[in-house]
């Protein structure tokens, strides 16, 4: 029997513009599974049950399934802003927050009669990469339910079948290690890209959304869908937006991978390290050139971001007040108090301490230093990248240094965790995670970063890839199981 | 840091702390700024530094009226409202 | 000791475009609370603010015509605290690198031209407005003018007294209305003005420490407030005290200053949403076009080419629509005093009694000129033509249609004049009598009592003639 909630986008879409399954069975299906299986996972904060069905039996009625995404439930991170659907990012602070707004992303997927099925848990705005710092619960990591699935739970949804796809978030790597754990596909395109409005991000300049798929096709089909630039966001690029899917078919000659060797040292995990060179090897069977490179600069990273992102963010969290929404306190002697009070209450540990932190870097005599420091050290780690770029079309890196942690176990703040993720954002870069094998039964993610709006080139090495590989494959297989 | 200084960080900052929280946080900040202090030791001198991907054009936006939304989406998340303002504690004149 | 004053003043002023700063929201003033609102100028999670090309327009011409430097790349930052008429708990503001600098106002100080220096000019955001009900426990928030676009001026602490601070702000104000930036109105807010004011011992290059003085609402609440700081701090210096940093409350009511608040640090950090603002010379050199001659220019062009008293000159040019109806009159009219007598005493009279402006006149130069041509035809006396003015400023219509409706054409006719003359000088013989006896004065009287005959439409001149005529046999 034909199982709904496994299919990709390419093939519901495929079954659904011929009429041999309609958009109702297709969200009906993910519904029950859903209340079969989120009980054990924890991946939906919010579920938009009703209005997903109705809005799937209508376009049945209208029956026009040209676009690939139409009448296809997808998964969105909470910390993404759609209309008359709460928008928590897994925070008190936002329990009961409903926007009167769609991000652009939610706008341009509704266009395309996209059905959002719900909303996905994160880390408490996003400040972490596990979703144990939600106000909610932790997610579980579908492998392993005792493992973190990351730092979105959308991912631990598309792997699970609780989902066809997701549309998420990425400032320090959330959108790839959560895919990396999960064993699926995820994408963090080049800043500017993909219209950031509407996503209630910490880090201005470090967020983007990207999707998190089966596959890279599916991969393919999201982007094509979020692209491009957008006038609430003056950030996003005017640089054209080629047809993703199509250039799925371009036959791939001449490639240069750099493999950085920053990444392949101590912190990484041996099982994790020989998935890569195994994916070099891959890479070079297909005659692509596969050399050692370096990027001296990224061992800096993991600080750079953590100070840039703090500051960013403590000035970023001053809306969040309590006076035109959001959580308000009962009790409080002044005006003063009431905003200490409702954002002491509103907030948990991690956005405290960040917000704290950035606040001690930015308002704090003399502090500015620290600030200054790391945004020149993300001048010589973009500098490291534009250097390797120059040799190189791709990097490939590990997503992650080891597989998904157990939970409870998660590192400093620091998180070493986002060692090889984190860089990318600094330098705005596109990467793709796609598994590559397995360690202690979790999944391996391979990271490929490209030059600046290069998706297509990321998307075609990987889509080679999947295609010589069967790791995707395996994931079905272990579904099976 | 000193729980001196951490209180009056998150006083400037306006967030609440209880006892347990000052605890935690003063000791995560204790390792952060020690490593912070470690890498201030790298040489930058020369480099100039990356704040706004964007800084090489102009994006602006032509003065044009769109619609503001309707008084009950203003209002829709307000904790507290009256009429159509939004409300809050009286302040009283410093 | 003799303590000489410094002042300087940090003004505000509402831009006049369309939309907000940030967003498309209407910056007209709204019937309602609340209602020109959406999610960028509510600071909800997730929007960015939209940077109005306009505001940099307006600003840059603002910049230019205070004579600053405007910088070639300019910076939005955040500027941080916390109060419930301010969304997202940072004002977007210009802190790092403002748009302009260095820039100079001139005013007239003991008949010497003085230049007061703009330190800085930079582009911000309104907040919004808090509402206290009396007897409620709470405050209310309208956030309709939060996001407005502002420039905030910064000048030197180069003004001495009240009296030049209330110079600087008036020929600050008449330059951005030439430009047509904002409307300037204190009274409504869209121009709003700080104090900053110390005093040190004459001849002391050092400044004292300053205070800062809030909630003027009109430019002579500033010079009453400057007036009332100086006495406050000088006997505070003179009795051996010394003077605490901080911020004060202009009290109207009182005329005193009373304490607000202590010294407070300001917060800043970059915005990161913003993009800088890139003003290119091709770009400058275009608003700089559109410039218009700025009133000291035009005031001494009038001093030459119309040979106006420079008294007139200030008066007519302080405000560009009046100066732009002079020059229309001009034009019409051959003696260039004549009409600024009559703008300065009667126009400018009628619109106070009225409280219309001249945007509103429903006459036109043309309309006035003719009038003033009737006055010199004889048609009408120089007395009716005031009458025959205010019946324009009422209703609009032609001064022709308004003498001939109303009867108003002045009697000319030699028999006609002197048959009148005549029924007055019997009807007052002793009046007369007085005139002849040499009391010269007596022949006013005669006069008056013609007028007082004809309803004013007697020819003043033909009848003084006639009476001299007649008296002198």
């Amino acid at each position: 029997m034909l199982e709904l909630d496994k299919l990709t986008i390419h093939k519901a879409h495929e079954l659904l513009s011929k009429k041999e399954i309609t958009s109702e069975e297709l969200t009906k299906a993910l519904l029950k599974r859903i209340e079969e299986m989120d009980g054990k996972i924890k991946a939906y904060v919010t579920l938009n049950s009703e209005e997903a069905l109705e809005r799937s039996s209508e376009i049945d009625k209208k029956g026009d399934f040209t676009e690939d995404l139409s009448g296809i439930p997808v998964a969105v991170k909470d910390n993404i802003c759609t209309k008359d659907l709460r928008t928590t990012c897994a925070s008190k602070m936002l329990e009961n927050f409903v926007p009167p707004y769609d991000a652009t992303v939610i706008k341009k997927l509704k266009e395309k009669n996209a059905l959002i099925l719900g909303k996905t848990n994160l880390d408490e705005f996003d400040m972490g990469s596990s979703t144990e710092s939600s106000y909610f619960f932790t997610s579980k990591n579908p492998w392993n339910l005792e493992r973190v699935p990351g730092g979105s739970s959308s991912a631990a949804a598309v792997a699970a079948d609780l989902a066809i796809y997701s549309l998420d978030s990425d400032t320090g790597g959330a959108v790839r290690q959560s895919a990396a754990y999960c064993g699926v596909v995820g994408l963090k395109p080049t800043y500017g890209r993909v219209s950031r409005f509407g996503l209630a991000g910490n880090a201005g300049s470090m967020d983007t959304i990207g999707p998190i798929t089966k596959d890279v096709k599916d991969c393919a089909i999201v982007l094509n869908a979020i692209s491009g630039m957008d006038l609430f966001d003056p950030s996003s690029s005017d640089t054209i937006v080629p047809d993703y899917l199509e250039s799925l078919k371009t036959n791939l000659q001449n490639v240069k991978i750099g493999i950085p060797k920053e990444f392949l040292g101590d912190a990484v995990n041996k099982d994790i390290k020989n998935a890569i060179l195994n994916a070099a090897k891959t890479f070079e069977d297909m005659g692509f050139i596969c050399e050692e490179t370096s990027l001296p600069n990224v061992e800096y990273a993991l600080w750079v971001h953590y100070v840039i992102a703090s500051a960013e963010a403590s000035s970023e969290m001053c809306q969040y007040d309590g006076v035109r929404f959001g959580h308000r306190a009962q009790h409080y002697e002044n005006l003063k108090d009431l905003y200490k009070k409702s954002r002491g209450e509103g907030f948990g540990l991690e956005v405290k301490k960040r917000t704290i932190l950035g606040t001690y870097l930015l308002d704090l005599e003399g502090n500015d230093k620290y600030l200054v420091k790391a945004y020149k050290l993300r001048t010589l780690i973009k500098q490291d990248f534009e250097k390797a770029f120059e040799k190189y079309d791709f990097l490939i890196t590990p997503t992650t240094p080891t597989v998904a942690f157990k939970i409870g176990e998660a590192k400093d703040s620091l998180n070493v965790n986002d060692m090889c993720t984190v860089p990318v954002n600094l330098a705005g870069l596109p990467a793709i995670s796609i598994p590559c094998g397995f360690a202690e039964g979790l999944p391996i993610g391979l990271q490929i970063i490209g030059k600046a709006f290069d998706e297509a080139g990321i998307l075609q090495v990987a889509y080679a890839f999947e295609r010589n590989t069967d790791y995707h494959k395996k994931l079905i297989a272990w579904k099976e199981a | 840091m000193d729980k001196g200084t951490l209180y009056r960080v998150a006083d400037i900052a306006h967030v609440h702390l209880e006892s347990r929280e000052i605890e935690q946080i003063s000791k995560d900040m204790d390792f952060l700024l020690e490593y912070f202090d470690k890498l201030s030791q790298v040489d930058t001198e020369s480099v100039l530094p990356t704040v706004c991907p964007i800084n090489d054009k102009n994006v602006l936006r032509d003065d044009e009226v769109w619609d503001s939304l309707p008084i009950d989406e203003v209002l829709k998340n307000a904790p507290d409202k009256h009429g159509r303002f939004f409300r809050v504690p009286r302040i009283i004149e410093e | 000791m003799n303590y000489e004053t410094i002042v300087g003043l940090e003004v505000h002023v509402e831009l006049s475009t369309k939309t907000k700063i940030f967003c498309g929201c209407s910056t007209e003033f709204s019937k309602e609370p609340n209602s020109h609102c959406c999610p960028i100028c509510l600071g909800m999670p997730g929007t960015i603010p939209l940077m109005n090309k306009s505001v940099v327009e307006y600003a840059t011409k603002a910049g230019l015509a205070l004579n600053c430097q405007i910088a070639e790349f300019s910076r939005f930052d955040r500027k941080k605290y916390f109060y419930p008429d301010l969304p997202k708990g940072y004002q977007i503001s210009q802190y790092y690198i403002p748009l302009a600098r260095n820039g100079y106002v001139e005013i007239d100080s003991n008949g010497k031209k003085k230049r007061i220096g703009i330190r800085i000019m930079h582009m911000e955001e309104d907040a919004g407005k808090l509402v206290h009900e009396e007897g409620s426990s709470y405050s209310l928030v309208d956030l309709d003018r939060a996001g407005v676009p502002l420039i905030e001026i910064v000048s030197e602490p180069d003004m001495r007294s009240g009296e030049e601070a209330w110079q600087y702000l008036n020929n600050l104000k008449t330059i951005l209305q030439y430009i047509e930036v904002s409307d300037c109105k204190i009274e409504e807010g869209s121009m709003r003005c700080d104090i900053n004011i110390s005093l040190r011992p004459e001849g002391s290059n050092e400044f004292g420490t300053k205070v800062e003085v809030k909630n003027l609402g009109s430019f002579r609440a500033v010079k009453r407030a400057i007036e009332y700081e100086e006495k406050r701090q000088r006997e505070i210096l003179e009795s051996g005290g010394s003077i605490v940093q901080e911020t004060r409350r202009w009290d109207e009511d009182r005329g005193i200053t009373i304490f607000m608040r202590g010294k407070v640090d300001n917060r800043y950090s970059p915005e990161p949403n913003l993009a800088p603002v890139i003003m290119r010379k091709d770009w400058k050199d275009e608003i700089s076009a559109r410039i218009p001659e700025l009133p000291g220019a035009k005031k001494e062009r009038f001093i030459k080419e119309y040979g106006l008293p420079e008294y007139d000159a200030s008066i007519i040019t302080a405000s560009k629509v009046l100066s732009n109806f002079y020059e229309e009159c001009v034009k019409h009219y051959h003696d260039p005093k004549v009409v600024s007598n009559w703008l300065m005493v009667e126009l400018l009279s009628i619109l106070n009694e009225t409280g219309q402006g001249i945007e509103d006149l429903k006459f036109t130069p043309k309309q006035f000129c003719d009038m003033l041509a009737m006055i010199d035809k004889g048609t009408i006396s120089g007395k009716i033509a005031k009458d025959v003015f205010r019946e324009m400023f009422a209703t609009g219509k032609s001064p022709e249609a308004i003498v001939e409706e109303k009867g108003l054409v002045q009697i000319s006719d030699e028999a006609e004049l002197e048959s009148i003359a005549k029924r007055v000088m019997e009807a007052n013989p002793k009046s007369v009598e007085d005139y002849k006896n040499g009391k010269k004065k007596a022949l006013g009287f005669l006069v008056g009592q013609v007028m007082k005959e004809t309803k004013g439409k007697a020819n003043p001149q033909m009848i003084n003639a006639i009476f001299s005529r007649l008296l002198d046999q």
